[in-house]
């Protein structure tokens, strides 16, 4: 791109004083650069005056939208409008935190000059901070008007308040708090100018807050009838009091010299307070008046109207009244606090001046050094920001992506996109809230900012580790950029509550060997999220030695931890036990109830999990109860997440799928209260639910929640990271249990080539995403596809796990499957076999995983002819399910179906009827009688009924199962769906009516052409479909 | 001095210095002296505090003439801001006080979403940059021409200096016209945008980001220019040239396109994505039709 016009040539394009050619030049560049668009629209003057919904011109004289934006803050609620302007809550999208914004529109001639007014004044009240003042965060143009946006306060005006009559020990309670708030600006040498009970907020809490500093006296100001100072300005009282309102203010507050046009001080503001103060005790303002120059009267005069109700009010109180409600202002109290200290109750008496006084000598201290030091305070601070260089410097960000792009994945560059988009996001965050910690640094909030600073500093270690990391990114850290993003911890805890957030603190002189330390922790769990387990474990080893001189044993603890949990991520859960335990021992020592929790967690997986050691599982469970109990549930939500996360997998892996459920769902409610949305614990938990679901057969319950958890990771981690897998993984699996064969398959190739895409595609998820599509393939006839992918599988599995692991089992049943389709018998007999032999070493004889290759192997003998064998076989996986899930379990159906087929081949046909229907009950109660498995039932009766020679009982069942098998288009399996069709076929002809002979012979062809689809799988089947056409078409 | 006098000397002062061909130009505009004439009385009728000779404006403005367009220029000169802008070279404190006044004041609200500490260094540059020269070359307020306004030209190198003082990323986001305003823009005050959801919200913002995308170069810097930056037709006309209602219908033209595209994008997705988009269609159809109408003055 050329580089941008001069500024004359700019000038003469708006002028239309270009010539042809060059006209066409600059245009083709401005069109080209948005740089030159917005320089072009500053110099007519068009600009936007910020990103507002409304046209330009018109930012000031409509409501804002919600939603509209004002720099960076976003308007979500309209609150309320008052004479100065509309107040709205509002998201500091910087900040994270919801303020309320108040849109200033002043009016008069010199808005410009009065709105750099307003600025430069809010400026100076955006650095008074005190309990009792609503903080002033920010100001901001907009338009031809000004917004502040400061501290949001639920509550009400006290305006609202004094509605109703209230015990004067309330009232003055009310007004004690607020007049500090007066006290405190006043010592910073700022002068409120129009208090009034509208200009004072009470929280829910009880806590009183006066807002509106000065702000008001500026704005009416420009309506009056000067903008000099208000000393050369003596405003002339005209006009009825209702409608004075626009001239001055609140007259009825207003303090008689103001309006002879003499300067606003403390004394101004003590009488309108005093007004506030009497109104809200006797129900009626002092002076009264029908027009402003009566009312001025009045006050001048010091001419009080009797009270509206008699109160008993202690007579200090009203002499403290009286006299600050003096016309002149030199005989009302010196200062704020002298009237505090006179209206105080008397018990306090003595003690509150006192103590009122150091406040605010302590306050006015820290206001001049602050005063003195700003300049210096402000560089310090600016260099506590820069500290960030740590973490994410220029250099660094273009090292990272550097490193990004190395890798040379597909998905880096997109990767790269997000992961600096959300880095630039944090680490400016950072900033901001670091800077704010810094230069609060001083006055009452001190202990608080301090914390604050040691939070972010800690946050701060956790970024820098992510981003060394990441400097030296390959591949599979690329794929897990999200992940790491995303595991670094919220700032804005820190601000809020730094004492809840931060961990225990060395004493000095241990702090920078601790920090040093801490900071290479953060560099493990950045490891940990990318799965860099022996990189994570060198660094671990390491701190194992470094820290033993130390003697500090919260970071003895946490070192134990990241030791043991690495440990886990090496697949070495024995060895990660013992540190855990020493994780917990020195947490204990310590009092550091968070690591404890964190310890019993882990335990719980390694031993209960992993170990499958129930019995001190439910100790355990005990113990890691009690620590999150102990550590309050809402303090760490992480950790009360985790302890439901893991309860319920736990649970679900023992085959408690009723508690695993409960804790899923305690989990998931709580998660998504109380974790951010970008959270992954919560699809993680909706995950977990799909799977109990799906344990328990509800299928169609399960599809849901896992399309749910995809969509929210999805969203979180990105559409082509391969920690998707298992998520497709499961939608899959779901939507081919109720039928969805189509999406079922475009999941699992979407898995796949998510696994492929990925730096290291031989994991565990690439294993069962293989098997599962292996096992489309086998459906669809594509035998030696199907065995490829298996074999793939298993040998993953096999390496990842282990010979015995109950993957491998289902990795060997597949193959077992696709010898028998095959037309393999021996060998499919063999790979059963091999299936059950090791899945009864590794998890006992009496397993329930037998059950699989039980069923397989049945099926295998009962192809063989061999029916003693499959019989036995086949009840013993019928009883070993009904023990683990019941007898109307939903997973006895795979067995029972072949039983009925047994059943049938021995001519039994009232035991295969009756299979038959329990199969049918069976998968009704699970909520599946639309199912392929309801299908199969249904067929499974009707066959039955075609050999007992009812035909006409068989045909509506055998219609009902053909049209589920059909309903999504494409059938799960054209040999299942043949054989109904088939089935349907020959009911048909044997009910004789001539109208369904037709549609018989139809139906016989169809389920020819789905046979020959499965090709080998099919043709024994296919066989007979083709001797009975031959038949029936010659008849 | 009598005004017959002034004008002959008027004339002959800027005939003289300027080059033969320039005065060939000028002598061929009919009635060049009155307007000559009516330059400066304008420019003083403005400025009465200013103390600027005559014969030093006239100089500065025979070297603002260019070659081949003096006459052109003549008729157009913006002739009490080029005063201004010659005063303000000699550094006579009046103009300063002027120019602090009638442009500089002006600056902040024309950079718009520019934060206000950042205004401040802006202006603090534009003092230095424009008003202070060195003992061999003028300050570079000189080098204004008078060809449009003065307020023009100074917000346009003002905008230059913020965009320098600012990082690439706020820059980025200060010029940025991403569609989702466009989509605001387009629908001010429609009650039903506030009320779509989050994920129709995004749909409308993609469909429009897609449909943008589409337009040609000249067509989406029309509406950007029109609908985004409010540049009005009468300055789209000038700036682009040709008549007034062929700019105007080729705002319309881009317009109307965008709308189609948005329309065909927003369709097939409405049946995929199962969302209840049937008012966000509706919206983009109809009430956005109006709503642009609306802005096309």
């Amino acid at each position: 791109m050329q580089s941008c016009p001069q500024e004359t040539t700019l000038t003469d394009l708006i002028a239309g004083l270009l010539s042809e050619a060059h006209r066409a030049q600059v245009l083709a560049h401005v069109e080209t650069c948005a740089d030159c668009r917005w320089t072009l629209a500053a110099g007519v003057g068009t600009q936007a005056p910020s990103s507002a919904p409304t046209a330009p011109g018109e930012a000031n004289s409509q409501p804002l939208l919600l939603g509209a934006r004002l720099s960076r803050y976003v308007v979500r609620e309209c609150l309320g409008a008052g004479a100065m302007g509309i107040v709205y809550a509002a998201d500091d999208l910087e900040l994270g935190r919801r303020v309320a914004l108040k849109m200033l529109r002043p009016k008069g001639s010199q808005r410009e000059e009065l709105q750099q007014r307003l600025l430069r004044e809010a400026q100076a009240l955006a650095r008074l901070s005190h309990p009792n003042v609503v903080t002033l965060y920010d100001v901001g143009a907009y338009g031809d008007g000004v917004f502040l946006t400061m501290e949001l306060v639920e509550g009400t005006t006290l305006a609202e308040w004094m509605k109703e009559p209230r015990p004067w020990k309330e009232v003055l309670r009310v007004f004690l708090e607020a007049g500090k708030g007066l006290a405190a600006a006043h010592a910073a040498g700022l002068v409120h100018r129009d208090f009034k009970p509208a200009n004072a907020l009470i929280g829910k809490d009880g806590r009183v807050f006066v807002t509106d500093f000065g702000i008001a006296r500026l704005l009416h100001q420009e309506e009056g009838a000067s903008h000099q100072e208000p000393m050369e300005a003596p405003v002339t009282p005209t006009g009825r009091l209702t409608r004075t309102g626009q001239v001055l203010g609140t007259p009825a507050y207003i303090a008689p010299e103001l309006v002879r046009g003499q300067r606003a001080d403390a004394r101004s503001d003590e009488f309108s307070f005093c007004v506030a103060l009497h109104e809200a005790l006797f129900g009626a303002r002092p002076f009264q008046g029908e027009t402003m120059q009566e009312l001025v009267l009045a006050a001048q005069q010091g001419r009080m109207s009797p009270p509206k109700r008699e109160v008993k009010v202690p007579a200090r109180v009203r002499r403290a009244i009286f006299r600050g409600l003096s016309p002149k202002p030199e005989d009302r109290f010196p200062t704020m606090q002298s009237l505090l200290a006179a209206l105080a109750p008397p018990p306090h008496r003595r003690l509150v001046p006192l103590l009122v006084t150091t406040t605010v000598a302590g306050a006015m201290g820290i206001l001049a050094a602050y005063g003195m030091t700003a300049q210096r305070r402000d560089d310090g601070c600016a260099r506590e920001a820069e500290k960030l260089a740590v973490a994410w410097s220029p250099a660094r960000r273009e090292r990272v992506r550097t490193a990004f792009l190395a890798t040379g994945m597909t998905y880096a560059p997109q990767a790269w996109k997000q992961f600096s988009t959300v880095m630039d996001a944090h680490t400016a965050q950072w900033q901001a809230l670091r800077t704010e910690a810094c230069l609060a640094a001083t006055g009452d909030t001190a202990d608080q900012a301090r914390q604050t600073a040691a939070c972010l500093d800690a946050r701060l270690w956790q970024i820098a580790a992510v981003t060394e990391v990441l400097e030296k990114a390959d591949a599979q850290t690329v794929q897990n950029a999200r992940q790491l993003a995303a595991s670094l911890e919220g700032l804005v805890g820190c601000r809020d509550t730094p004492g809840l957030t931060s961990r225990p603190q060395p004493p000095d002189n241990l702090r920078s060997r601790v920090h040093a330390a801490r900071n290479k922790l953060a560099q493990v769990r950045a490891h940990l999220v990318s799965h860099r387990f022996t990189d994570g474990l060198a660094v671990t080893s390491a701190l194992l030695e470094e820290q033993k001189g130390l003697g500090y044993k919260p970071l003895e603890a946490e070192v134990f931890l990241a030791h043991g949990t690495v440990l886990g991520g090496l697949n070495k859960p024995k060895e990660a036990e013992a540190f855990f335990y020493q994780a917990l021992w020195a947490a204990e020592a310590a009092r550091d109830d968070e690591t404890v929790a964190r310890a019993w967690l882990e335990l719980i997986w390694a031993v209960g999990e992993e170990q499958s050691r129930p019995d001190e599982a439910e100790k355990l469970i005990r113990h890691a109860r009690a620590a999150v109990e102990r550590l309050g549930r809402e303090r760490f939500p992480d950790i009360t997440t985790e302890l439901h996360t893991r309860l319920s997998s736990l649970r679900e892996a023992y085959g408690q799928l009723a508690e695993a459920e409960q804790e899923a769902h305690q989990g998931l409610e709580f998660s998504r209260r109380r974790n951010p949305p970008d959270s992954l614990r919560t699809p993680n938990l909706i995950h977990q639910l799909g799977r109990i679901r799906f344990g328990q057969g509800r299928h169609e319950d399960a599809l849901k929640l896992h399309r749910e958890a995809l969509a929210l990771r999805e969203r979180i981690l990105g559409a082509d990271n391969p920690a998707l897998v298992t998520s497709y993984n499961r939608v899959a699996t779901a939507s081919l249990e109720v039928g969805r064969y189509a999406e079922a398959v475009s999941a699992w190739r979407k898995a796949l080539a998510l696994q492929e895409a990925s730096s290291d595609p031989e994991t565990t998820p690439m294993g069962t995403v293989l098997l599962n599509l292996a096992v489309v393939s086998r459906v669809a006839g594509r035998l030696e596809e199907a065995r490829s992918m298996a074999e793939r599988a298993r040998a993953i599995f096999e390496r990842a796990r282990g010979p015995h692991h109950v993957t491998v089992i289902f990795a060997l049943s597949a193959l077992a499957d696709i010898s028998s389709d095959a037309g393999q018998g021996d060998e499919a007999l063999g790979l059963a076999t091999e299936a059950l032999e090791r899945v009864q070493r590794s998890l006992g004889p009496d397993t329930p995983r037998a059950a699989l290759p039980l069923t397989i192997r049945g099926q295998v003998y009962l192809k063989a002819g061999r029916h003693a064998e499959a019989r036995r076989d086949l009840l013993d996986a019928l009883q070993r399910l009904e023990k683990e899930h019941g007898p109307e379990g939903g997973k006895t159906v795979t067995v029972l179906l072949p039983l009925a087929e047994l059943a049938l081949a021995t001519r039994a046909s009232k035991e295969a009827l009756a299979y038959c229907e329990r199969a049918r009950k069976v998968t009704e109660k699970a909520g599946g009688a639309e199912s392929p498995d309801g299908a199969s039932a249904l067929a499974c009766a009707g066959e039955v009924h075609l050999a007992l020679g009812t035909s006409a009982e068989a045909v509506p069942l055998l219609e009902r199962a053909r049209r589920i098998q059909t309903q999504w288009g494409e059938v799960k399996d054209a040999q299942v769906a043949g054989k109904t069709a088939f089935l349907l076929a020959r009911a048909l002809m044997e009910t004789r009516a001539s109208p369904e002979r037709a549609r018989a012979l139809a139906l016989a062809e169809e389920a020819r052409t789905r046979l020959e689809s499965v090709g080998v799988r099919g043709q024994s089947e296919l066989q007979t479909v083709l001797a009975w056409q031959r038949r029936e078409v010659n008849r | 001095m009598s005004d017959e006098q002034r004008t002959g000397s008027l004339a002959a002062l800027l005939r003289a210095y300027v080059s033969p061909e320039q005065r060939a130009e000028l002598e061929a505009e009919e009635g060049f002296e009155a307007l000559l004439d009516r330059h400066v009385e304008a420019a003083r009728t403005q400025w009465p505090a200013l103390s600027l000779p005559a014969e030093t404006f006239v100089r500065h403005l025979a070297r603002h003439l260019p070659v081949g367009r003096a006459a052109e220029v003549m008729r157009i000169l913006q002739g009490p801001d080029l005063y201004l802008a010659c005063a303000c070279t000699s550094g006579d404190p009046a103009a300063l006080k002027g120019f602090e006044q009638h442009i500089l004041r002006h600056v902040p609200a024309r950079l718009g979403k520019v934060s206000p500490p950042l205004v401040e260094e802006v202006l603090q540059m534009l003092r230095e940059r424009l008003l202070v020269g060195s003992s061999n070359t003028p300050p570079r307020i000189a080098s204004y021409g008078g060809r449009g306004p003065l307020r023009t030209w100074v917000s346009i190198i003002a905008a230059r200096i913020a965009s320098e003082l600012m990082g690439q990323d706020e820059r980025h986001q200060l010029v940025a016209e991403p569609p989702e305003e466009l989509a605001r823009m387009l629908a001010p005050s429609d009650p039903e945008y506030a009320l779509l959801r989050e994920d129709a919200r995004q749909l409308l913002v993609e469909s429009l980001r897609k449909a943008v995308a589409v337009l040609s170069e000249q067509e989406r810097t029309l509406l950007r220019l029109h609908h985004f930056h409010g540049f009005t037709m009468d300055r789209l006309t000038l700036m682009y040239g040709g008549s007034r209602s062929g700019v105007a219908r080729k705002v319309a033209d881009a317009r109307e396109q965008l709308l189609e595209r948005v329309r065909m994008e927003l369709a097939p997705r409405m049946k995929q994505d199962q969302l209840a988009l049937e008012s966000l269609l509706g919206l983009v159809s109809s009430r956005l039709d109006i709503s642009l109408l609306g802005l096309l003055d």
